[in-house]
């Protein structure tokens, strides 16, 4: 769960009273918008507003400094829908905001995170911000290594930016707001915050740190975000109709994480345990519709519902439904794939043409594949089911060999022949 | 033991990987009655000789926690443990997520003592695991987890935290020179089973979680894997998300600590690269350069190697890194090999695919892709084999109420199906196959119809006998369906029934272990079966039983039918004839030719064998059905024949054409013939709430007989329902009272029929107005289906699919015609909104006039006798539907399921 830029993150800088450039959305008037350009120097600077967490806008263009109103009102039009890439990922911006330019002679890179280096968190800093962190040379910014109970204090600080050679009439400033982050990361459930950059304006005449931009990431298993009192569409581009309903259904014990892989796919997987999903989901590719984490021997009735879901969004695509996980060590296997047989049973008539391959190990494992077996026959479904003795990767090629022939291939005539009787 | 100098700039409280787990670790548990622990601790505890010392629950005190090898003591806190002079090592903790970070600060701050901390919980929070790791390094306590299954070591047979090695940990955690380090539990025992497949065991095993925080990561595992004597090479599983594996090799270079052992990597989770939150391991999540590449690359440096490629085996001393787990057996035998040490123990078994069990239904897939299955591993394959030992399917048993496994109705477009066939796909199918079907849930071929039919027949003949009860019902004006349900409930468990059910499951016993799917004769085996088979119980012959046994046999072989159970039962009756035993040679014959028919879909599992021995009593039912249903059976020859059984060639008759030659008494004519099959299995089931089968249903689950489920199917029916057919075909009537569209020659009667639509029409207006006037409500049956009315032009695709078949085979029914003109004529009057659908129950009302118009206009048939032939007409197709419903409820339903409950009851004062 991700957001970024100041329209919803700005709210998380008011908590601690962080300074914020002065920011507005896109419903803003045009004399608010004059007066914004006028109160900063005679330029603002028009971003797109993306749903959850989207980075590098400016290296792709999408960010636009202006100088009157008609140019941000054309800066609005072009960016309003901007489409921007990241990866394979394809994400659309959904409004824009007007940010008050601040005139900075240096900018100020600073975040926080866990560090599996120092199994900490620790505050990374650089006066030499505005760009990719990577992209600055070591020796230009400093981590800041503290005591997880006490938090990062001002003398931390004050010894980064002494060594970084920060201007001094910068410093004093920096040393008192900066700590502050501390306290939203620690109170909040963030696992990344991060504000890129921080440029130094003035306020009745002091120098005072304004962040014009963040990035900020929040812990799934830690609710404090949730006294943000955030919408929930604001991580939304993150989360899809699919997952949001499987996630009603998330509870401490896991059981139920999913992502959807690719809408198009056509191997539905219920993959068990972490491994099995990391290992599985890369080797079927494409071809998987979901990736899913179902271990943690969930109870009959959570994978039941589980599965009710994913075959009602996911069934009628598929060539095939695949069950797979190495040799569970506490997930009953009679329970899960009770409950996944006794769903596919129930919505059969989506595509009573899957083929089911299964691949499992653990406890119950026989009678587990035996009720599945019963099932199947009585559908009149084709399966195959492999014990652990068989190798998990070898499982998944031989679905996604079955999955490649069942594929529709117009040039043939009658490439399935299904169900004489 | 001469260790290397402890090398990390935070605490790390062990030097080998045998001190993190071994014979001498004494362990108390949080939440030792949680679900999940219920489950773990007594097989944890049992594997490693009674390990646990103590248990917390908080909130109880006092009580035990029941093992296999003795009771755990079970205390309400930390504190209380320790006053009661237990002294425990390692603490496991099983609370959920917000409550863990608070129990680790109870043992770090009751017991002193404590050396390590195992955390079986997911889903801790970072900010939780943080303050862990802070809490944890000032008391010098090792953690390891979060989201961990905890730790093995197989040569002490202990293991502490989570479920290694399953519920059987002795079958999968065997002793060995292997360390396994695994951000997977799961892959953890699985990389264990592969291993033995090139006979290796393992030292330890450690399940290290993968949760943002790894307290206990790599560089920790690796170190002490050096110190560790047993082991000699270390198996690494990682995902992408932090620098934990990259700090380990930078500081094995470095010379931090060293490492001569061999690492065999694998990195999964190239996919994961631009996911935004975490799915499967929570700190599975990659930043800028910590990815899965970016893992690749730091061990694939630290090797010096390529990535393993199993055709040409090249490791280096360092080790290599594989592509999946499926390449550890091969990668470590490389490197075992370069190092010049030996397997373990002898591999057992291998990764190659072993189906335990296959079914490619009638798929035709390519040669490449068939499989057949493959024995499991003991003791798997035992266990499968018990499984194989029973027959047919087995059904969960569930509430049936308003549910059924044999009928279904498609909410898209209202077409019913019965066992996944839609009925309109099955119309075509002669009667007799559809009532095969309609139990065996496979349609029987045109060689199996050469004795379906006169099997059908030969029950309907010995169903005949009674007819005298249904004509004494008739005489005091019983409905058919009464009076044949009372034929029927009389029929009970009788002699035949039970004794064809029992000689089928005495053929099955022989045979179904033996010949699997395959019917084919085997006279080698016949001949062991008649030495060897335990004698049936002797069973009186009735009289010409070897009679109609010869015929039976010699229809089998006419007809190329014979089955290893057919020729098996009349050897075995020669046999016992020759010895001077009793055994009815018919019913022997008869049980295995049904027990062939039910033996593909047996076999398969898609019935029980329940439903397959049943098939005699659901044939014999709808035998005495229709064969005390003739309305004069004294003036119909052909029941009379077949009553008697004067001609056993009357046997052969088709068997819709036996149904309606017993209710018209006549021959029919191919057309008549396609119409009448066509009705008959129209009206097999109208889906899962069929009213009629409902009462047969309500009957199974009040655990009665099929035939009184059967009088249940009967007595549900009546003038409303079955009856019914009457009401249009009596408007028909009045519509057609004065036209005989069969004297009207074809070109001439679409305009008559207008005519006649255009005529009802002005009918209806004047009736409407004058019900209007009288405040009742006027309709014309058979139109307006209440589903399919939104359209300009409304269908019902049931009748659609059923004029079009009558077309193409240039069959015209002009009531049917007369329906499709009237409806336009309605609308056309304004008297409706749209063009109303002609619904599908106007096809069976038509098809019955059709073939009754002729014998009532000519008087060969009283109105009352028609009115009946219609009633019994739907009687016929529904027995088979109520056949296949009763078949499923006796296969899955519970007693009594049929029940309302007592909050939907309502009283009506």
């Amino acid at each position: 769960m991700q957001l970024t830029g100041l329209k919803y993150g700005r709210r998380l800088l008011d908590l601690v009273e962080f300074p914020v450039s002065q920011v507005l959305t896109e419903d803003a008037s045009h004399d608010e918008i004059n007066e914004l350009i006028a109160s900063h120097g005679g330029k603002c600077i028009v971003k797109p507003v993306f749903l959850g967490g989207v980075g590098k806008k400016g290296k792709a263009g999408l960010v636009r400094i202006v100088s009157n109103v008609f140019d941000a009102m054309v800066a609005k039009r072009d960016l309003f829908f901007a489409i921007h890439h990241q990866g394979n990922r394809e994400v659309q911006a959904c409004g824009v905001t007007f940010e008050g330019y601040v005139a900075s002679d240096i900018e100020i890179y600073v975040s926080i995170s866990e560090s599996s280096e120092y199994r900490m968190p620790v505050l990374l800093l650089t006066t030499k911000g505005g760009v990719d962190v990577e992209d600055v040379p070591a020796e230009d910014k400093r981590t800041i290594v503290f005591n997880p109970v006490t938090g990062v204090k001002s003398f931390h600080i004050n010894d980064a930016l002494r060594e970084l050679k920060c201007p001094p009439q910068y410093i004093s400033s920096l040393v008192q707001h900066l700590p502050k982050l501390w306290q939203v990361y620690d109170n909040y459930g963030l696992t990344t915050l991060e504000l890129n950059p921080i440029r130094m304006g003035k306020v009745k005449g002091r120098y005072v740190p304004l962040a014009c931009d963040i990035k900020a990431s929040f812990d799934q298993d830690n609710p404090a975000w949730k006294r943000l009192g955030y919408p929930e569409e604001i991580f939304s581009t993150t989360i899809t109709q699919f997952e949001s309903e499987i996630n009603v259904l998330r509870t401490h014990q896991g059981q139920s994480d999913v992502t959807e892989v690719n809408p198009k796919g056509t191997i539905l997987p219920f993959i068990f345990g972490g491994g099995a999903n990391s290992a599985a989901t890369e080797i079927l590719g494409d071809r998987a519709i979901i990736s899913s984490d179902f271990g943690g021997n969930p109870p009959y009735e959570k994978i039941k519902a589980i599965a009710d879901i994913t075959f009602r969004h996911w069934l009628p695509q598929a060539n095939v439904v695949l069950l797979i996980g190495g040799r569970a060590n506490n997930t009953n296997i009679f329970t899960t794939f009770k409950a996944i047989f006794d769903s596919l049973r129930e919505h059969i008539r989506l595509n009573p043409n899957v083929f089911v391959v299964a691949g499992r190990g653990g406890p119950m494992v026989v009678e587990g594949m035996v009720y599945g077996r019963d099932v199947l026959d009585g559908l009149r479904v084709p399966y195959r089911f492999f014990g652990h003795d068989s190798s998990m990767m070898s499982v998944l090629q031989h679905a996604i060999e079955i999955d490649t022939f069942l594929e529709p291939r117009p040039e043939e005539v009658a490439p399935r022949q299904i169900k004489a009787a | 033991m001469n260790y290397q100098n402890n090398p990390f700039p935070y605490h790390v409280g062990v030097q080998s990987l045998h001190e993190l787990a071994n014979k001498h670790s004494r362990v108390c548990i949080m939440n030792i009655r949680g679900t999940e622990s219920s489950l773990v601790t007594p097989v944890s505890h049992a594997y490693s000789g009674g390990n646990v010392v103590a248990g917390v629950q908080y909130g109880e005190s006092g009580g035990t926690f029941e093992t296999p090898v003795g009771d755990i003591p079970v205390f309400g806190s930390i504190s209380d443990v320790i006053r009661s002079g237990i002294h425990f090592d390692t603490g496991v903790v099983y609370l959920p997520p917000s409550a863990v970070s608070h129990a680790v600060s109870e043992m770090c701050a009751r017991n002193v003592h404590l050396k390590r901390i195992v955390i079986v919980t997911e889903k801790v929070s970072a900010r939780d695991s943080r303050l862990i790791r802070y809490g944890c390094q000032n008391a010098k306590v090792d953690v390891i987890g979060a989201n961990t299954l905890g730790i093995a070591n197989c040569w002490d047979q202990v293991r502490i935290g989570g479920a290694l090695g399953g519920d059987s940990p002795s079958e999968s955690l065997r002793k060995g020179s292997v360390a396994i380090y695994s951000n997977s539990g799961n892959f953890s025992t699985t990389i264990s089973e592969y291993l033995k497949t090139a006979g290796f065991g393992t030292s330890t095993i450690l399940s290290s979680g993968k949760d943002v925080y790894i307290h206990f990561a790599l560089a920790e595992f690796l170190y002490c894997a050096e110190n560790d004597p047993r082991t000699k090479a270390i198996v690494v599983y990682v995902e992408p998300g932090g620098y934990y594996e990259k700090q380990a090799l930078d500081w094995i270079e470095e010379g931090r600590f060293k490492l001569t052992k061999p690492i065999i990597a694998c990195v999964t989770g190239r996919w994961k690269k631009n996911l935004t939150r975490s799915c499967g391991h929570a700190g599975a999540m990659a930043g800028t350069g910590d990815d899965a590449e970016a893992k690749e690359v730091w061990f694939d440096d630290f090797f010096g190697v390529p990535v393993f490629d199993p055709a040409r085996p090249q490791v280096s001393k360092r080790g290599v890194r594989i592509r999946t787990i499926q390449d550890v057996p091969d990668a470590v035998t490389a490197c075992m090999k370069l190092l010049g040490e030996q397997p373990d123990f002898a591999s057992t078994g291998d990764l190659s695919l072993k189906p335990w069990f296959v079914n490619d239904q009638d798929l035709s897939l390519p040669q490449q892709l068939r499989m057949h299955p493959v024995k499991a591993i003991s003791p798997y394959g035992e266990e499968i084999e018990k499984f194989n030992q029973l027959v047919g399917a087995r059904i969960m048993r569930e509430p049936m109420r308003n549910r059924s496994g044999a009928s279904a109705i498609d909410p898209a477009d209202f077409t019913i199906s019965l066992h996944g066939r839609k009925l309109l796909d099955l119309i075509e199918h002669p009667f007799g196959a559809v009532s095969i079907y309609s139990v065996l849930k496979t349609m029987p071929d045109a060689g199996q119809m050469a004795i379906i039919n006169p099997l059908l027949n030969w029950f309907v003949a010995r169903g005949s006998v009674h007819v005298s009860t249904v004509t004494r019902g008739r005489a005091n004006d019983c409905t058919p369906n009464a009076s044949i349900a009372t034929e029927v409930l009389l029929a009970g468990n009788n002699r035949l029934f039970r004794e064809l059910r029992a000689m089928g499951s005495w053929l099955i016993d022989q045979f179904i272990h033996e010949v699997g799917t395959d019917l084919c004769v085997d006279d080698g085996l016949i001949e062991e079966k008649l030495s060897t088979a335990q004698p049936f119980p002797g069973t009186l012959p009735e009289d010409y039983s070897e009679q109609w046994a010869e015929y039976f046999g010699s229809l089998l072989r006419t007809h190329s039918q014979v089955t290893i159970l057919t020729r098996f039962a009349e050897a075995y009756s020669e046999k016992m004839r020759t010895a001077g035993e009793t055994v009815d040679p018919l019913k022997l014959l008869l049980s295995a030719i049904l027990l062939g028919l039910a033996w593909k879909p047996l076999t398969e599992r898609r019935i029980s064998r329940e439903t397959a021995l049943d098939l005699g009593t659901y044939l014999g039912l709808n035998g005495i059905i229709v064969g005390v249903s003739p309305v004069n059976h004294e003036k119909n020859y052909f029941w009379q024949k077949l009553h008697s059984l004067s001609d056993p060639a009357i046997l052969t008759t088709d068997f819709s054409s036996t149904c309606f030659q017993v209710l018209f008494n006549r021959i029919p004519e191919d057309s008549e013939l396609f119409t009448f099959n066509a009705l008959l299995n129209l009206t097999v089931t109208n889906g899962p709430g069929t009213l009629s089968a409902k009462g047969a249903k309500e009957s199974v689950s009040a655990r009665n007989h099929i035939a009184t489920a059967y009088a249940g199917f009967l007595t549900n029916t009546g003038l409303a329902h079955g009856g019914n057919g009457f009401e249009s075909v009596s408007y028909l009537l009045t519509i057609f009272s004065e036209a005989d569209p069969y004297r009207t020659a074809p070109a001439d009667l679409d305009p008559i029929l207008k005519g006649l639509a255009a005529k009802a029409t002005q009918d209806f207006v004047v009736r409407k107005r004058k019900a209007r006037i009288e405040g009742i409500s006027e309709r014309i049956p058979c139109i307006n289906h209440p589903v399919f009315r939104d359209k300009p032009e409304n269908h019902d695709p049931r009748e659609v699919h059923i004029r079009k078949l009558l077309k193409e085979k240039s069959i015209v029914n002009p009531f049917l015609e007369f329906y499709h003109h009237l409806v336009k004529e309605l609308h056309a009057e304004g008297l409706t909104s749209n063009v109303y659908c002609v619904n599908v129950d106007a096809v069976i009302a038509c098809i019955a006039l059709d073939l009754l118009w002729k014998q009532l206009n000519n008087g060969e048939m009283s109105e009352k006798e028609a009115q009946e032939i219609v009633f019994i007409m739907f009687l016929y197709g529904r027995m088979a539907g109520v056949s296949a419903e009763i078949a499923d409820h006796l296969s899955r339903g519970q007693d009594l399921d049929c029940r309302t409950p007592a909050d939907e009851l309502v009283f009506l004062a």
